[in-house]
């Protein structure tokens, strides 16, 4: 594993990704292609990041840890603090340019393509070798429980977890 | 932080979130950026950072430690087995959250528009999913994209929806 490479594909990812899960298609793409992580690698990192407290883009602390140790950790951390200091440069320039069209245009653009973005990795998630119909169906109910806003998503993983039991040991 | 300390009026929240969700990277971590910048420069900014970042940080890391050292343990395989489908599900529904208020906005701005918002998340979707194709370059190239086809504001819904279709639809409403 290159070090610096390693740390480069984190920063990518933070830089030209928003919000906490933005930043988890490009890793995927690009850590899968260099074989050094696996599909079931970020299911535990979005896993562990969404039962901890604090913002709940800290899973890549996570897959830091689980791909590449406590230095993972430490390129993890480092790649997740550097790109919001250019909110410091948003707001001394936005003002400036935020009644041009194209600008609106281009942040409704580039949101609509997160939200594609973030169908094609949890495509290939639900996908992954090793889960079947019984997979299919916790990651269905998931979504059903988790769309309703009534069901903490700690309380729902921890049902996944149980079902996990019951039906794989 | 507005009402206990006074150190932030209500005007200044919503400006300084509505620029966190442009910049790049957690949102909040921005936010933490431009509140410790306000209230005492660059130490500030390194207060708030560390204050939001270490403890959930740390105890982020721990959980996986903890978490990596009994993965191997069978029942907690088995217990996997059924968090990892779960946490698909989760992308499915942040994806969900996050479309939600661009379809809405697409939906009140008439046909064209919702067309369009749907064109864009299944063409991205489609050239990551199965061109692969690399997500920023995809993103970059649909962010360009949308300057240029969400870029005039369209008349309002009504008016589009009478253009597009005279008979109108219960869109209207």
């Amino acid at each position: 594993m290159n070090p610096l490479i390693y740390f480069l594909i984190f920063l990518k990812a933070s830089l030209f990704s928003t919000g906490g899960l933005g930043n988890l298609p490009s890793l995927h793409q690009d850590l899968l292609a260099n074989g050094w992580a696996t599909e079931a690698d970020f299911g535990k990192a979005v896993a562990v990041g969404q039962i901890t407290p604090g913002p709940n883009g800290l899973w890549v602390l996570a897959l830091g840890y689980i791909t590449y140790g406590w230095l993972g950790v430490l390129f993890a951390t480092l790649a997740i603090i550097i790109p919001p200091f250019v909110v410091l440069l948003v707001a001394a320039g936005y003002q400036k340019i935020e009644h041009f069209p194209a600008v609106r245009g281009f942040i409704r653009g580039l949101s609509l393509a997160v939200v594609g973005s973030l169908l094609a990795t949890a495509s290939s998630l639900i996908s992954a070798p090793g889960i079947d119909w019984k997979g299919y169906i916790v990651a269905a109910l998931t979504v059903v429980i988790g769309l309703t806003n009534r069901v903490h998503v700690i309380f729902i993983l921890a049902g996944a977890g149980v079902a996990g039991y019951i039906f794989f040991q | 932080m507005i009402v206990r300390h006074k150190w932030l009026t209500d005007e200044d929240y919503v400006r300084m979130w509505a620029l966190c969700t442009l910049a790049p990277g957690i949102n909040q971590l921005a936010f933490a950026t431009l509140i410790g910048r306000k209230l005492a420069g660059w130490p500030g900014i390194a207060a708030t950072l560390g204050g939001l970042l270490v403890p959930s940080g740390l105890i982020t890391t721990l959980l996986t430690v903890g978490f990596t050292a009994i993965q191997g343990w069978p029942p907690f395989q088995a217990v996997l087995r059924g968090v990892i489908p779960a946490t698909a599900g989760l992308m499915f529904m942040v994806m969900v959250n996050m479309g939600r208020p661009l379809v809405k906005e697409g939906f009140r701005e008439g046909q064209i528009r919702l067309i369009m918002t749907f064109a864009f998340i299944v063409l991205v979707g489609a050239m990551i999913g199965l061109l692969k194709l690399p997500v920023i370059a995809v993103l970059l190239v649909a962010a360009a994209l949308g300057g240029v086809f969400f870029k005039a504001p369209l008349p309002p819904a009504k008016e589009v929806e009478a253009a597009v279709e005279p008979t109108g639809t219960e869109e209207e409403k």
